[in-house]
């Protein structure tokens, strides 16, 4: 009887992953066929598929810009996504996420300060490309981590979500201001360089970038599916986590590493990047009707990237020359969903909240 | 006795007749659309017809005695008060960092002139101290809070809308708009037929050259490329030059937001690359997008931007005085898209990068 029940469970997933897996393939393939230039879908499963593609124009813009962008668009939706879970699970708050506990004014700050004292020494597109990007992603790490420890530990002594809600936030608020004054003190063009960044970018990163990014974001991924069993012990209280021989502490600290990296990493390249760490968690739950991190983990990678994808598609505005800023669309597409979620599932279903 | 009464009655008459009908337009202005003078039985008014972006009503403004002290908003504005000898009524401005004429920074230097707002901003405390006779203000979006507050305050602002012209010509011809304020109207009449003749002239030595390059204008923001509109100021300049921007045929006479890759598909064929922002050079651009080498004019060594002539704060004079000479920026164009027609030219704004 229980053997037969896990069996129906095992296929159930194995058709969910499977199925999502496919959707995800056909988005990507989308986002590659469709934008600004026309080009026959023919030509890109052919560019896919490695033939030769019959217009020059069409092999650059799909080497050099929508293949580039479709692969980040999936690494930012299941990184910032798993971000989001590993945040909502540590701090035990639905209202958790990488945009909301200051993570990415953390991330931000850092990014300024590269930017600003790389000009003020001189020259900081006189880097090379390489060295800057490490550059850039270090920094963007260590903003975040600096930031999600200070409400790490504060999360030690204040036992209360909300209060360690309104530190991060007061948190976020109080680094932005840094950013701005260093805006006030810093010349035009720094300035410059800063607000493009804080923009919110998908297309804008290079092979070169990607190359950096890719394997960062890759291995944390598998490294938050190793820290799966933690989190779901964590979910069930720390007093039965730490009765099953967690190390708390060590696990805290762990996380806040990995998820540090992931929002660091993504924000440093791609700039801030609104809602999807904190919806596309509890979309994964609300959709497939789980907390157990095992399943939620792939499900987020998964489902992290066809959202991003989709969203890009629709920043496109597939048609016309023109294109929507990509926060603006993430933040638009993304609310009336989750709303719609929670209107139908009539509450948030999270383990908890018991 | 009848005459009397028929004299009161005229007299009646007359000052009941409505103060915005025009008796008759004078001083006709052959390439400004956005002001225009007229007579009334009452004096001489100014009439802005579009004070700002989609206004539904004008603006007028009585001309009586010529304004002794002002303070303007714009940098764009300044060259008019040194090209009709007038720079003593200017006695405030916000933020005199930004300025780059070396006549007002000496004079903001020595305190001639109050700076009204290191932040960006307009401090209005300061402004009433300053008591000027007017604010000659824009408004690029319908936000006018600060203004209706000046106003409040008892100080008339006057709105140029000068950025609203789509000619070169008629921007530059906005001078009549100062000479008519500061009781300089003749001088500004002779200054404007000057370069007007001289902006025709360059025209017809334009007309001589036997090719006609593309253009390409701007630099990618993020996921966005800012391009001027084909009915843009920079498009006429264009086509004045000799050359022949590549959105041309489009009718916005403000910005576009393209998708890079739509501009990469059109753009990578340019002959010249005109303008790039805040990027002197090629190094720089480089550096914050590689997909730019891919571009014709890179790898042919033509990419030119408006940095030739700088502040010591790094401010580019371009977008302080170009406005009010078109015929020096049409030579520059002319310069760089057909050297042989200018042979002993020597730019003003324009440099090439290297």
């Amino acid at each position: 009887m229980i053997q037969q029940h896990f069996d129906t469970s095992v296929k159930k997933w194995r058709v969910t992953f499977i199925g999502l897996f496919v959707v995800l393939c056909l988005v990507f393939l989308a986002s590659l066929a469709i934008g600004s230039v026309t080009i026959p879908l023919g030509q890109t499963t052919k560019f896919l598929t490695g033939g030769e593609v019959e217009n020059a124009g069409w092999h650059a813009i799909l080497i050099n810009f929508r293949l580039p962008k479709a692969l980040t668009a999936i690494l930012v939706g299941s990184a910032l996504g798993i971000s989001g879970l590993q945040m909502q699970t540590l701090f035990r708050n639905p209202l958790a996420g990488p945009f909301i506990l200051g993570i990415s004014s953390g991330a931000g700050l850092g990014v300024a300060l590269v930017i600003f004292i790389g000009f003020a020494i001189g020259g900081f597109f006189g880097i090379p490309d390489f060295a800057r990007n490490w550059l850039m992603v270090g920094s963007a790490a260590v903003g975040s981590f600096l930031v999600l420890s200070v409400i790490g530990v504060a999360a030690l002594r204040v036992r209360s979500g909300v209060s360690l809600l309104i530190i991060g936030l007061m948190f976020g608020a109080a680094v932005s201001a840094i950013v701005s004054i260093m805006q006030f003190f810093s010349q035009a063009e720094n300035i410059q360089a800063y607000v493009i960044w804080s923009f919110g970018s998908l297309g804008s990163l290079s092979w070169n970038e990607l190359s950096v990014l890719t394997p960062i974001v890759v291995l944390s991924l598998i490294y938050a599916f190793a820290l799966s069993k933690q989190l779901n012990a964590l979910l069930l209280g720390e007093t039965y986590a730490e009765s099953s021989g967690l190390d708390l502490k060590s696990t805290r600290i762990l996380i806040i590493l990995n998820t540090s990296l992931l929002a660091g990493s993504v924000t440093a390249f791609c700039g801030p990047i609104a809602f999807v760490g904190l919806a596309v968690p509890h979309l994964a739950r609300m959709l497939f009707n789980t907390s157990n991190h095992l399943l939620l983990t792939p499900l987020i990678v998964l489902l992290g990237g066809i959202l991003m994808l989709v969203f890009d598609l629709v920043a496109q505005l597939p048609g016309s020359d023109a294109t929507l800023p990509i926060n603006a669309v993430t933040s638009l597409l993304g609310a009336p969903f989750v709303i719609w979620l929670i209107l139908r599932k009539n509450n948030l279903h999270y383990s908890f909240d018991k | 006795m009848n005459k009397i009464q028929l004299l009161v009655g005229l007299t009646i008459l007359i000052a009941c007749s409505p103060p915005e009908k025009a008796v008759q337009n004078e001083l006709s202005l052959d390439h400004a659309t956005g002001f225009h003078f007229e007579k009334r039985t009452d004096g001489r008014y100014l009439v802005i017809d579009q004070p700002w972006p989609n206004a539904k009503k004008t603006k007028e403004y009585k001309l009586d005695k010529p304004l002794q002290r002002v303070v303007c908003t714009s940098t764009s504005h300044l060259p008019f008060f040194e090209m009709l000898g007038s720079e003593e009524v200017l006695i405030g401005f916000p933020n005199v960092s930004y300025i780059s004429s070396e006549v007002f920074t000496e004079r903001a230097e020595q305190g001639l002139i109050t700076d009204l707002g290191p932040d960006g901003g307009m401090n209005i405390e300061l402004l009433l101290s300053l008591q000027p006779d007017a604010v000659i203000a824009f408004d690029a979006g319908g936000e006018s809070g600060n203004l209706d507050k000046i106003v409040e305050a008892g100080i008339p602002v006057i709105y140029n809308s000068d950025f609203l012209e789509t000619s070169p010509l008629g921007r530059a011809e906005w001078i009549k708009f100062f000479g008519a304020l500061l009781g300089e109207e003749q001088k500004s009449d002779s200054v404007f037929s000057a370069i007007e003749k001289e902006y025709q002239r360059l025209v017809e030595v334009a007309k001589a050259s036997e090719t006609k390059p593309t253009i390409l204008n701007g630099v990618v923001y993020g996921d966005t490329w800012f391009m001027p509109g084909g009915g843009n100021w920079a498009s006429v300049f264009y086509e004045n030059a000799g050359g022949q921007y590549l959105w041309a045929e489009d009718t916005t006479t403000s910005w576009l937001e393209l998708s890079f890759e739509a501009v990469y598909d059109r753009g990578r064929t340019a002959d010249f690359w005109i303008g790039t922002s805040s990027f002197n050079s090629k190094s720089e651009m480089l550096g914050s997008e590689g997909r730019y080498a891919d571009f014709g004019p890179f790898a042919k060594d033509r990419v030119y931007n408006y940095s030739k002539k700088r502040s010591p704060t790094g401010a580019y004079d371009f977008f302080e005085s170009a406005y009010a000479r078109p015929d020096l920026v049409l030579a520059d164009l002319i310069k760089v898209l057909h050297p042989e027609l200018l042979p002993t030219y020597e730019t003003v704004y324009f440099e090439q990068l290297k």
